[in-house]
């Protein structure tokens, strides 16, 4: 039976857990001491923080985890209406085979004000039967109030040789020959994500099962956006309609998230530099502009515009 | 007397536009005539396209009295039912026929201040012995959602241009108005389809003189409207003359819409590539501050995203531009429109897989391309889909080609092998339990029971896996019959009881499914082993 290797491989228990090892033996800690206080995760996607939630639970909740235990990630309906109603019936209850209830909130930087608002009540009101663990990509974005009631645990990006290990234990599971310096480009390209890591891994496994540089190379490449080298082009060619419209097709019809295309802008520009055909006045005034329309993105404002204008300061290079 | 009201259709046939929609609420008036009961009447349409007129018409030639409850009136539980309540339910006293009752504005019903509002609209509905007419603006309101249902829902049209321009020369004619003819056609198409406000405009232009010029026509200013962002855009983008600017500014429009559309032009209008650049720059810092301002809830920051998209933009041009621009609309909606489907389904899609990978549909939306190559290998892809739970419809996201038959039958055959491998074992195991548990027969009450406890607690982890859902409920009983049962005895029979409820149920999903091949996968579904 083929699954996702993200499953297959995700690590049950808090030992097992890769990276991350300050906050591994602070939540350890919290299973010796048989308690916790409501947690929250933040960091960037790939770096552990699900898993970390679900070994924790499990650590704490002993055999009976899964009647202990509301995950509710993205997906799910999490208005007001849940806050009220389905957190809020579940944080009543008494624990039963576990010393308290576990409620594990994804992306809680995605809830509404409003809902956020309702779940800072109960998170209070119920602590002696309910513990919360929330995660999301960005703190900025969640309610001060809620940041005030939990211990929050900032999750860095996997080190390289951590990720290129544990793709190494899996290809030996998985009986697979894989070569050094394709797992290197892997993790080059992955910068400390742990999911797309094993994604590629996984993707770039030949009938064979074999992996080398040029499968990975194709997987890669496969996952890029292909125009952003056009947009630059067409934007230093001072056609900014001609930019601006292939920008929209990539964020809106091809569905690519703001954060990732900038990402790929930084490194096409990284890479136009090295090249010589951006000179160094003109390179960093654009990173200049790029830095900050990232913290924009990042802060919540509409990617699109933002990254039109960014495309309007090519227009300036000579 | 106002022009509006003088050249207000005095009968049904003057009425203008909607002819269709006029023969069927005489239709309809004519049946209660008859004394046939009909369902209330919901008029929906935008204002000035002669809902309300022809309501009263209806009323004028059809019935005896006219009782009409608008917007002016508060509309609270009690003082409906009074009014029309009671009105509803009694014939007229003093005329024979019915009484018509006209609600206009249904949609403006307020929450709080008409409290119990619609409410008492749908009580009336349902008792009333009394044609009653019910008008709305917007057809999409909530308030009407109860309401609907239960009515004949007509929706009115926009009244055509070429109509109002007909009807405003009519009136200029018996007025003895002299006229510029480009000016009324101006002043119909302005009016957006209300006939009303064309009227009420066309009375308001007319100088001493009794002349209607072109000139006179920039007196009026046009409804607020879509066609009102491009002038805004035009200002901003030509003006050099802060304000002008800021009158523009005052158009009533969404300012994330607005926002766009000044953006989408820029590169129109303006020709230096810094001009473009700083532009936009103001546009970046606007949308800065719009986010700001939808983020904290807090509006003071409107003022600075209007500026900045407004004066800002204005101010970035070095000259002004004397060339005709072609505006247009932006591009993002008609390629919002084209990617609507694609994104439904990935939506979908990502949102089962969620479920199993714990992870936020967002994000794995940015891992669509890895699993397209993943369900290049037709095995997997039957594997992925199975495990993920997606239909045929909906793998189609990541290949195009279907999966061919043969390989989900010669998958689903593996699978069941490799599952009644597994069912061996575990049975394998339970014998190996049953040994310990006789081995162990003298031990006292309690630590008996709490073997049991254990022991079912493992029967369940086995049940568990192979069916969670449709054993739990069973494994409970179980677990009250331990409780009944002491003796150690009956351990065995619990066991072989519990193992039948965990047969049973692919038997029971059989029955249930018409389909053979469906039983089939749906047992296959229901037994795999997918712990995680």
């Amino acid at each position: 039976m083929n699954i996702p290797w993200v499953e297959k491989y995700r690590p049950q228990t808090l030992d097992d857990v890769v990276g991350q090892d300050q906050i591994v033996s602070r939540l350890k800690r919290y299973v010796e001491e048989n308690s916790m206080p409501n947690i929250m995760f933040t960091g960037s996607a790939g770096v552990g923080k699900t898993t970390c939630a679900l070994a924790l639970a499990k650590a704490l909740l002993g055999e009976y985890w899964q009647q202990n235990f509301l995950e509710l990630n993205a997906s799910d309906a999490r208005g007001i209406d849940t806050v009220r109603n389905e957190i809020k019936s579940f944080c009543k209850l008494k624990a039963v085979g576990a010393p308290f209830r576990i409620i594990f909130l994804d992306e809680v930087d995605n809830m509404t004000k409003d809902a956020q608002q309702a779940l800072r009540r109960e998170m209070e009101m119920y602590t002696k039967t309910s513990s919360f663990i929330l995660s999301c990509n960005y703190s900025s974005k969640i309610i001060d109030p809620i940041q005030s009631r939990c211990a929050i645990f900032r999750f860095a990006p996997i080190k390289a040789f951590e990720i290129i290990n544990r793709l190494k234990y899996i290809a030996e599971q998985e009986g697979i020959e894989a070569d050094q310096t394709a797992l290197e480009n892997i993790v080059y390209f992955t910068q400390g994500d742990m999911r797309r890591s094993i994604n590629i891994l996984q993707a770039s496994t030949t009938d064979d099962n074999k992996i080398t540089e040029e499968t990975v190379y194709e997987v890669i490449s496969r996952a890029k956006p292909k125009d952003v080298r056009k947009i630059i082009n067409k934007a230093l060619d001072k056609d900014f309609l001609g930019a601006r419209d292939l920008l929209r097709d990539i964020l809106i019809v091809e569905g690519i998230s703001g954060d990732d295309l900038i990402t790929q802008l930084y490194q096409e520009v990284s890479e136009m530099s090295r090249e010589g055909l951006i000179d160094e006045e003109n390179f960093v005034k654009l990173m200049e502009y790029m830095s900050e329309c990232d913290y924009r993105i990042r802060e919540g404002a509409n990617p699109r515009l933002q990254l039109e204008a960014l495309i309007s300061k090519f227009l300036l290079v000579k | 007397m106002k022009w509006v009201e003088k050249y207000s259709p005095k009968s049904l046939g003057d009425v203008l536009g909607n002819a269709k929609i006029k023969a069927e609420i005489e239709v309809w008036a004519n049946k209660w005539s008859k004394g046939e009961p009909q369902k209330p009447l919901l008029l929906m349409g935008p204002p000035g396209v002669g809902k309300t007129t022809i309501a009263h018409l209806i009323g004028k030639e059809y019935f005896s009295e006219t009782i009409e409850v608008n917007a002016s009136d508060k509309r609270s539980y009690d003082i409906i039912k009074r009014t029309i309540g009671e009105a509803s339910k009694t014939r007229s006293l003093f005329h024979e026929g019915y009484k018509l009752i006209i609600m206009d504005e249904v949609d403006g019903i307020n929450g709080r201040d008409d409290s119990g509002g619609v409410r008492a609209i749908n009580e009336t509905i349902k008792n009333a012995k009394q044609p009653l007419i019910m008008m709305a603006n917007d057809p999409y309101s909530k308030r009407l959602t109860s309401i609907k249902t239960k009515c004949q829902a007509i929706k009115f049209t926009k009244v055509h241009s070429n109509t109002i321009n007909a009807q405003l020369k009519r009136i200029c004619d018996s007025e003895g108005i002299s006229y510029d003819p480009e000016a009324l056609k101006m002043l119909s198409k302005q009016s957006n389809g209300d006939l009303r406000s064309a009227i009420t405009s066309l009375e308001a232009i007319v100088d001493n003189d009794k002349n209607i010029t072109m000139d006179s026509i920039s007196v009026v200013s046009q409804k607020d409207g879509e066609q009102n962002i491009f002038d805004t855009v035009r200002t901003v983008l030509k003006s050099k003359n802060p304000e002008h600017v800021i009158e523009a500014m005052r158009v009533d429009a969404q300012p994330s819409l607005l926002i766009e559309f000044i953006a989408e032009n820029i590169p129109k209008e303006y020709e230096r590539t810094d001009e473009i650049a700083k532009a936009y720059e103001m546009i970046a810092l606007a949308d800065l501050n719009l986010g700001r301002a939808f983020r904290t809830q807090n509006y003071v920051y409107w003022k600075y995203a209007f500026l900045f998209m407004g004066r800002g933009v204005a101010a970035s041009k070095k000259q002004t531009y004397k060339k005709f621009a072609r505006y247009s609309g932006s591009s993002i909606f008609s390629k919002m429109s084209k990617s609507r489907k694609r994104k439904n389904l990935v939506e979908l899609v990502t949102e089962k897989m969620g479920k199993r990978l714990h992870t936020s549909p967002k994000e794995l939306e940015k891992h669509i391309p890895f699993y397209e190559i993943l369900f290049e290998d037709n095995e997997r892809a039957y594997d992925f889909k199975e495990y993920f739970k997606l239909d045929d419809e909906e793998i189609k996201l990541f290949r195009s080609r279907k999966i061919p038959a043969s390989v989900e039958k010669k998958r689903i055959k593996e699978l069941q092998k490799q599952q009644e491998l597994e069912e061996k074992e575990i049975q394998k195991e339970k014998e190996q339990l049953l040994k310990n548990q006789s081995n162990s027969k003298k031990s006292t009450d309690k630590k008996q029971s709490k073997k049991l406890m254990e022991e079912n607690s493992e029967i369940k982890d086995v049940s568990n896996t192979i069916n969670s859902e449709l054993t739990s409920s069973k494994t409970k009983k179980d677990k009250k019959s331990i409780k009944t049962k002491n003796k150690s005895e009956d351990s065995a029979k619990i066991i072989d009881k519990s193992e039948e409820s965990v047969k049973s149920a692919p038997k029971e999903s059989e029955n249930k499914g018409n389909d053979k091949k469906e039983s089939k996968t749906k047992k296959y579904k229901q037994t795999t082993l997918f712990d995680f």
